[in-house]
Parts: structure tokens; C-alpha cells; sequence
């Protein structure tokens, strides 16, 4: 429960910082409770990931435009696909902690583009959303590194997780 | 003392994140059906809660910021006291400060002054919000104000900014709504060419601005010519609001013209907003 209000704490710090930095910008194209997700997943595994996707997914899906329980789904598939992805990467990197955000949120707005889409959601032209895309996983890998910087000692605090069971294996 | 059996664990984990990701799926394939079954209703109530918290917090982080950020200008000051250079140099800052300060000032005045103007020439009550700011996404253009049920806005309501329309409401909290900008794709608005008095349909294309279809495919409408809204009845807008600059005129067919419009309200840098409440002023 508390790591629940922790994660639900972090996910309205860190949208109250996207609203923020969208003024400062003219508009955040990445949504920073989707990086979060992965990261956690990433940090903890598979399972904590697709929990926390649900949960963070829960907070953009009221804060977004309707429907409800879209970014939901989509957040916790990218939850789960990070806990497996991040068992056999090499995360420890600033560099390849940045990949790893902009590519997971590449996948995933396209994702929340493409169920928008199927739920009958008019979208913007082809060129626009490339764009976007590519824009947001910029942006995604801008502060992912920084996420990670702050999940893995709030995790290790809150309960040691699968990325430090993962760095006792190594050092084992 | 034999180790922890990592393999066993790794087993272990790998199903308990097949059933996590599965009861996650389940949850959230509820929640849409929530959302449709009750015709949105549930969810839009716990939006509006949501927003609610959200807008209390960003007006919390702003006026947390601001203190913040001047304690810690002042401790530099107060290091940098002992060396007269340090002192001259920080007087120097806050003074470019102060001007910057004026100049955001005077900004501020200049588009409230606009604000008023535009909210003149609509004859409906209308009310003043803050754009606390765009929600993050790539395919959609919300924003979040500051103005909720509390203050009278209803969904559908017409917000307009200091240059002209700005879009429409679309959900409301007890104190904050989300406001569908017209470069959203899913934004359509019914408008006139204010040169020509020819009519058509304004429809959001994201950043690339607006496509205009006119009926008419010998639609007289020429790159520059201003778009209003025709403030037909039943629409949430009132009429002669500006709303795009026609930028190019496609070849007129059978089916109509087509135009591309750049939206004459500053979208990227929204702050204070008016939102129509309806009945006469």
C-alpha cells in the first residue's frame, strides 16, 4: 500500500511538472508518467511493472481526454514488456538509460495512438504523428536518466526489487 | 550455506508477471467498460476530481517555486556579500531581473488588455481562467484551466484567448476544466470568411494548423482573409470570434474548396483565457 501511494505521489509530482514544463515549452510532447512506468518496470521487473503501468496509466486517463482505461491497458503491456526487457539490458548508463526511455515511449504512444484510433478517435496527419513520435522520445530520453536516478534508491528503500536481485546475481 | 536459487526465482517472476500483466488488462478493459456503460459519467466525475487536484497543485508548486527560487538567489547573495565585485555584479542581475520582471509585466498587461477587448465583443456572460497548461501528448492538444463547475463552466463552452477562439470545453471538475484546442483533430468549428461571407468547416490537423472545407467549390477565399466563427444557433461558439488566417487555397471540385488555416490564438504559449458561461451579459 504505501509503495502504491509513493508511485501515486510520484505520478502527480510528475504531472504537475509536465503541465508546468508544457508552458515553459509550448506543449510536452512526452508524457512523462508513461517513462515512469517502464522505468519502474525496468527497476523492479516485469510485474511491478504491469501494476505501476495500470496504476500510472489510471492517473494519464484522467487527466487525458476520455476514454478511461486506454492508457491503462497500454501503460501496463509496457510496464510488463520493460520488467522482461530489462532483465537482459545493460541499464546502467546514462546513455543507454536514455535510449531506453525514448524507444519505450516511441512504443508506447504509438500504441496509445494506434487504441485511439480503433476506439474511432480522429488523428492527426501521418507526417504530424512521426513527428510527435520522434519529438517525444527526445524528450522521454531527456529524463529518463533522471528517473531512473530517482526509482532505484526509492525502491531499495521501499523493498529491495528485481534490479537489485538482478546486481546480487552479477556479484554473486 | 548454499545461496538463494536465483533460477527458481527468475521462474517464479516470470508468472508472476504473466498474472500481473494479465489482472492489468482486466482492470483496465473494466474501466472502459465502465466508462461507456455509464455513458462516462462515473469517469468524468473522478476526472474532475482529478483535475481538481492537479489545478491545486501546480497553483501550490507556483507559489512554492517563486520563494524557492528567491531564497536561493538570496543565500548566493549573501556568499557573495563579502566581495564588493560579487555584490556589484549581483546588484546587476537583479536589476536585468526587475527589467525582465517589467517586461513580463507589461506582456501581461498588454494581452489582458486584449482579453477585455475580445470579451467585448462577445454579448454573453462570460468568465476569466488561467491555462495551467497542455496536457503531454503527441496526437492530442488539451489544455487544463483553472475554472470549473464552481464558476458556473459547463462542457462545451467556448474559450477564447486574447487574439481570438481558442476551443471548447470538454470536461469539467469542481475547479478546473480540460479545453479542447481547435488544432485538435477532433475539434470542428463551423466558420466565415469575414472578406467573402462564404461558410465552412474548420477542422483541427494538429500542429499543421487547420483545413477549412468550403462548400462551394468557386468558394472566393484568398490566402490572409481572416475565418470567424458563424455563431449559427445551437453552436457553443459565438459568432464573429476569430478564429484562423487562411494561409493557402486548395483547387475548388465538385466537392467543395479546401483551405489551410494558421489559427490566429498564441496555442503554445496559452495563460489567461475567457470562458463563455452563455446567457445574455
Amino acid at each position: 500500500m504505501r509503495r502504491v501511494l509513493v508511485l501515486l505521489a510520484a505520478g502527480l509530482v510528475l504531472a504537475v511538472m509536465g503541465l508546468l514544463g508544457s508552458r515553459v515549452l509550448g506543449g510536452l510532447p512526452a508524457d512523462p508518467l508513461l517513462v515512469l512506468a517502464c522505468v519502474v518496470g525496468a527497476v523492479e521487473g516485469a510485474a511491478t511493472g504491469a501494476r505501476a503501468g495500470l496504476l500510472l496509466g489510471v492517473v494519464a486517463d484522467l487527466l487525458a481526454p476520455p476514454p478511461l482505461g486506454l492508457r491503462a491497458g497500454v501503460y501496463a503491456v509496457l510496464g510488463f514488456l520493460s520488467g522482461r526487457a530489462g532483465s537482459w539490458l545493460e541499464l546502467e548508463g546514462a546513455v543507454s538509460q536514455a535510449a531506453f526511455g525514448g524507444i519505450s515511449h516511441a512504443v508506447g504512444a504509438a500504441l496509445v495512438g494506434f487504441a485511439s484510433f480503433l476506439l474511432g478517435r480522429a488523428l492527426p496527419p501521418f507526417k504530424e504523428i512521426l513527428v510527435g513520435l520522434v519529438q517525444g522520445s527526445v524528450y522521454a530520453g531527456l529524463f529518463a536518466p533522471v528517473l531512473f536516478y530517482a526509482v532505484r534508491p526509492l525502491t531499495s528503500r521501499l523493498g529491495k526489487g528485481a534490479f537489485w536481485r538482478r546486481v546480487l546475481v552479477r556479484e554473486g | 550455506m548454499p545461496g538463494p536459487d536465483w533460477g527458481a526465482w527468475a521462474v517464479k517472476e516470470r508468472g508472476r508477471g504473466r498474472v500481473a500483466l494479465a489482472s492489468a488488462l482486466a482492470v483496465a478493459l473494466l474501466l472502459l467498460n465502465l466508462e461507456y456503460r455509464s455513458g462516462g459519467d462515473t469517469a468524468a466525475r473522478l476526472r474532475g476530481e482529478l483535475g481538481s487536484v492537479v489545478a491545486a497543485m501546480v497553483g501550490v508548486a507556483e507559489r512554492v517555486a517563486s520563494p524557492v527560487v528567491g531564497a536561493v538567489s538570496r543565500v548566493a547573495q549573501a556568499f557573495s556579500a563579502a566581495r564588493e565585485n560579487a555584490r556589484l555584479r549581483g546588484e546587476l542581475r537583479e536589476l536585468e531581473g526587475k527589467v525582465l520582471g517589467v517586461q513580463d509585466l507589461e506582456r501581461e498587461n498588454q494581452r489582458l488588455r486584449q482579453l477585455l477587448e475580445m470579451r467585448g465583443r462577445v454579448q454573453v456572460r462570460t468568465i476569466g481562467a488561467r491555462v495551467l497548461g497542455l496536457l503531454p501528448s503527441g496526437f492530442e492538444w488539451v489544455a487544463l484551466a483553472d475554472a470549473g463547475s464552481r464558476d458556473g463552466v459547463q462542457t462545451e463552452a467556448a474559450v477564447i484567448g486574447p487574439e481570438g477562439l481558442v476551443g471548447k470545453v470538454i470536461s469539467v471538475g469542481p475547479s478546473s476544466s480540460r479545453v479542447r484546442l481547435v488544432i485538435d483533430p477532433e475539434s470542428t468549428v463551423s466558420v466565415r470568411d469575414a472578406r467573402s461571407g462564404e461558410l465552412g468547416l474548420a477542422r483541427g490537423m494538429g500542429k499543421e494548423g487547420l483545413t477549412v472545407e468550403f462548400v462551394s467549390g468557386k468558394a472566393d477565399v484568398l490566402p490572409g482573409d481572416l475565418l470567424v466563427t458563424t455563431g449559427y444557433e445551437g453552436s457553443p461558439f459565438p459568432g464573429g470570434i476569430p478564429v484562423a488566417t487562411v494561409e493557402s487555397v486548395g483547387r475548388g471540385s465538385s466537392l467543395g474548396r479546401t483551405a489551410r488555416a494558421r489559427p490566429v490564438a498564441e496555442l503554445s504559449r496559452l495563460d489567461v483565457v475567457v470562458v463563455v458561461l452563455g446567457g445574455p451579459r
